[in-house]
């Protein structure tokens, strides 16, 4: 049997500080046990507090044969795909900060910040203990007697999710799960790309040119590439039937996520990007990986971060990269330099062909293969029958670009605001120096932290869904006629939607929804301006233009975006948002009275005299929203104009 | 060096179409591309064919505009009336900057030009007044070129005229018309607005 590196941190799963067996003896051999999976167990720890005989061991086990193709060449890929997953920086100085109580479950920042107290190292002896003989055996037993990853972790699903990485609370941030899978997926990488060339005594290994004798070697030399993926669909379809790039580009998402010749190298997925991991050497293989996104006409905005194995970086938000046109750059389908034929009516990329008549004699239309190929699928049969009254497009997404940042914040608030047992405050090292946060911050590798929270944003999405179409049933919507799935997830959910409406204006309800699913899964992050979970809405007539509305639903730049044709876009985050709501549904602000404060705000260029105002009108109620969320009053009126619309500013031509 | 002419742009009323076949409701671009710019500067102002490569033209649109909508629809011409309700989006008090580009043909320019562009001008939309800033044309060092998003719509082959350095490092493509006689044309790959560029301060939005 081959290793299942996943498991080499099953020891994790007894809840205590010591995880790889450290004193454990090898398990009798019998039928069905994996010893390979065993010495990934045994094998993969660090040598830190090791002794000697220990330390002798550990070395004998990852000593290369002549061939280096045996067992210990697979533990080396174990114990790099270990540091490189880690959830903080292999041998950060600040781990030895103490720990967190037995039972700790991971710590999911984006719901609370808040941790339960530290027990200092010293102590953790004491407060953890040793796991009995036979709590050991049982899991060992299980563990390599496990066929696979998944089978092991159907018996243990809970357990594998909830444990944290690490008691530590610089990588108690993660779950052991998206560790472990993420090491999975570092260790087969290594297994195709390494090369092992024979020696005298012992062999040597080889990734992308690069020789190592010794692990240490290796980790500090090897590189490997994080490479972020942004999809940007230029098509701009007119007409709703034709929207079809989108199911197509989440199947093409999909089945690179899924194939398994490429599975290893997406670590994860967000809206509209993936994040890969490439290996020295693989860079030729992007398109490859890509081919099925890139096939169906869409841009390819790629940043990337090149890092060793032992402090992994991930790509930077598009701004910063683009600075740096070293870490940035397109794949781009093929578009000609110049199209002497009509172009095609729905794309307007392609050169398009007159194609028979649709809707009757006289009327032909000129569109290219790839978008005829997408018409004939007819794929939104209740969008074609909508002529008349307005439709809600509804777009929720994770905005890739600024996650980590948005991470990196959350785990800084969350190490400053630590406590010990004792009730000393502030993270210290284990002789009770503080330590300092900002290099922690720079020691994090956030791949498995972002890993956990797309996995919360899709138990998210899912609770949207659900939520979103009992509150359209409830407000009369007919939910089999009046909504149509742009996108399907695997689960039945879907990210963008349409709904037909009686009347104008986004439906309250919708938003609230929204709201309360985004406080539930995550408060923390909802509370910040930055927060990756958003919402855009954009309601206009049932013929109006599809790329209009998603010339503005593409790029969300805020936490809630409202839209209407003609009508100032709405841009706030959420608390920005509650507030503006108030005030806008507030008797005391009708639409004049609006209009005349924006209209102060937008001469004067400041909320000074609006501020003035409203003192002078006995109204100063308004005044906290104003100073404290900075909200203007031209957001206020913008708001009540989208939720309330009537019918735009609107002339007739002769 | 590269030099521009700088003008400022005023208009009540701009309706520069999308391209967009038939359907009920045609949108209309909010910058000013170098196709629309370009082709009314040759025929109405340099008095050439729009197919002419002479005179190079880019604008784009300040904020503050209203976005205005109009129903009405082709006509029957024998009975006068729409068959179908067509409604045209369009830009009222609109302010904008354009850049001509200061060669031989156009260094004898008027500081006030007059014309109109875009579409439905016989309805009387498009008409715009240009009113040049400074008497001197402005001078472009491409080496003192910054990285933002571009805020107008260029053919790719003519980046280097404006002084824009290609490749665009994060593009955002489509394509623009291009005359080649009084009745026909190709469509040339151009960058579009929101591209990234590394161009002249003067036409794109800093990072």
């Amino acid at each position: 049997m081959r290793m299942i590196p996943e498991l080499h941190d099953v020891g994790k799963l007894l809840g205590l500080k010591e995880h790889w067996f450290e004193d454990a003896d090898k398990p009798p051999v019998s039928e069905g046990i994996d010893e390979e999976t065993w010495l990934a167990i045994r094998y993969h720890g660090h040598e830190r507090n090791m002794s000697k005989a220990d330390q002798r061991m550990l070395n004998d086990a990852r000593r290369l044969d002549k061939q280096a193709s045996g067992p210990a060449r697979r533990l080396w890929f174990v114990s790099l795909a270990d540091g490189a997953a880690a959830s903080v920086r292999v041998l950060a100085s600040e781990d030895r900060a103490g720990l967190f109580p037995l039972g700790t479950q991971r710590l999911r920042l984006w719901r609370s910040l808040s941790a339960p107290k530290l027990i200092r190292p010293a102590e953790a002896e004491r407060a953890h203990g040793r796991p009995t003989a036979g709590e050991k055996t049982q899991l060992l037993t299980h563990a390599l007697s496990a066929k696979s990853w998944p089978q092991f972790c159907g018996s243990y699903e809970k357990l594998v999710n909830e444990t944290p990485e690490d008691k530590n609370p610089l990588r108690a941030v993660t779950s052991l799960r998206s560790h472990c899978e993420l090491v999975g997926k570092v260790y087969r990488l290594l297994d195709g790309s390494v090369a092992s060339q024979v020696g005298k005594e012992s062999g040597t290994l080889s990734l992308g040119g690069v020789r190592a004798n010794n692990l240490k070697t290796a980790a500090s030399s090897w590189s490997l590439c994080i490479l972020r993926a942004d999809v940007d669909i230029p098509q701009r379809p007119a007409h709703a039937r034709d929207v079809g790039i989108f199911p197509d580009l989440l199947e093409a998402m999909s089945a690179v996520a899924t194939d398994p010749s490429y599975a290893h190298h997406v670590l994860f997925t967000t809206s509209d990007a993936l994040w890969l991991v490439l290996l020295p050497g693989q860079e030729n293989r992007l398109e490859e990986i890509l081919r099925p996104i890139l096939d169906l006409g869409v841009v390819v905005n790629c940043t990337w971060r090149k890092s060793d194995f032992t402090n992994v970086r991930l790509p930077e938000s598009e701004e910063r990269a683009v600075s740096d046109r070293s870490h940035h750059f397109t794949v781009l389908p093929r578009l000609e330099e110049k199209i002497e034929a009509p172009l095609c009516e729905i794309c307007q990329l392609r050169e398009g062909k007159p194609r028979e008549p649709e809707y009757g004699p006289g009327v032909v239309e000129v569109i290219c293969d790839a978008c005829y190929v997408q018409r004939e699928k007819e794929r939104f049969s209740k969008l074609g029958k909508w002529d008349e009254g307005p439709v809600l497009w509804c777009r929720v997404a994770l905005e890739a670009d600024g996650l980590i940042e948005h991470v990196q914040t959350l785990y800084k608030k969350y190490l400053e605001g630590l406590c010990y047992e004792d009730g000393s405050r502030g993270l210290q090292d284990d002789k009770g120096n503080p330590v300092d946060i900002g290099r922690c911050v720079a020691d994090l590798q956030p791949a498995a932290l972002l890993v956990d929270y797309t996995e919360d944003y899709k138990h998210f999405l899912a609770k949207f869904w659900c939520r979103t179409l009992s509150e359209l049933e409830s407000a009369g919507v007919n939910v089999n006629q009046e909504v149509e799935q742009i996108t399907r997830l695997p689960d039945g959910t879907s990210d963008l939607f349409a709904v037909k409406l009686d009347i104008e204006g986004i439906p309250d309800g919708l938003l609230d929804v929204f709201v309360d699913c985004l406080t539930e899964w995550f408060p923390e992050s909802a509370k910040r301006a930055d927060c990756p979970v958003r919402v855009g809405l954009s309601v206009g007539h049932a013929k109006h233009p599809f790329f209009l509305h998603w010339d503005r639903l593409k790029e969300l730049g805020r936490t809630v975006n409202l839209f209407s044709p003609a009508r100032r876009p709405v841009n706030l985050s959420l608390s920005q948002f509650k507030a503006v709501r108030g005030l806008a549904e507030s008797s005391e602000f009708g639409r004049s009275y609006l209009h005349d404060l924006a209209e102060i705000e937008r001469r004067t260029g400041s909320s000074i005299m609006v501020e003035v105002k409203l003192i002078d009108d006995g109204k100063s109620r308004a005044l906290e929203a104003l100073r404290n969320e900075r909200v203007s009053m031209a957001d206020v009126l913008g708001y009540q104009s989208v939720a309330s619309a009537g019918p735009p500013k609107e002339g007739v031509m002769g | 060096m590269i030099r521009f002419w700088e003008y400022e742009l005023t208009s009540d009323l701009l309706c520069i179409g999308e391209r967009i076949k038939k359907g009920l409701v045609r949108p209309c671009v909010k910058t000013i591309p170098y196709s629309t710019i370009t082709g009314a500067l040759r025929q109405e102002v340099l008095g050439v064919p729009s197919w002419q490569q002479v005179g190079h033209a880019v604008g784009f649109l300040e904020e503050g505009y209203s976005e205005v909508t109009f129903v009405g629809g082709p006509q029957d011409a024998a009975t006068g009336v729409s068959k179908l309700p067509l409604t045209v989006f369009a830009l009222a008090n609109v302010r904008g900057k354009v850049f001509i580009v200061y060669d031989e043909h156009t260094k004898d320019l008027d500081p006030k030009l007059q014309f109109s562009m875009g579409a439905l001008k016989s309805k009387g939309f498009g008409r715009v007044c240009l009113r040049r800033v400074g008497e001197r044309p402005i001078e472009v060092d491409p080496d003192g070129c910054v990285l933002g998003r571009l805020r107008t719509r260029i053919p790719e082959s003519l980046l280097l005229t404006f002084g824009i350095t290609p490749p665009a490092i994060k593009p955002v493509y489509g394509y623009l018309f291009k005359p080649t006689s009084d009745t026909g044309g190709v469509w040339v790959r151009s960058l579009f607005q929101g591209s990234i560029v590394r161009a002249p301060a003067l036409l794109v939005d800093g990072r």
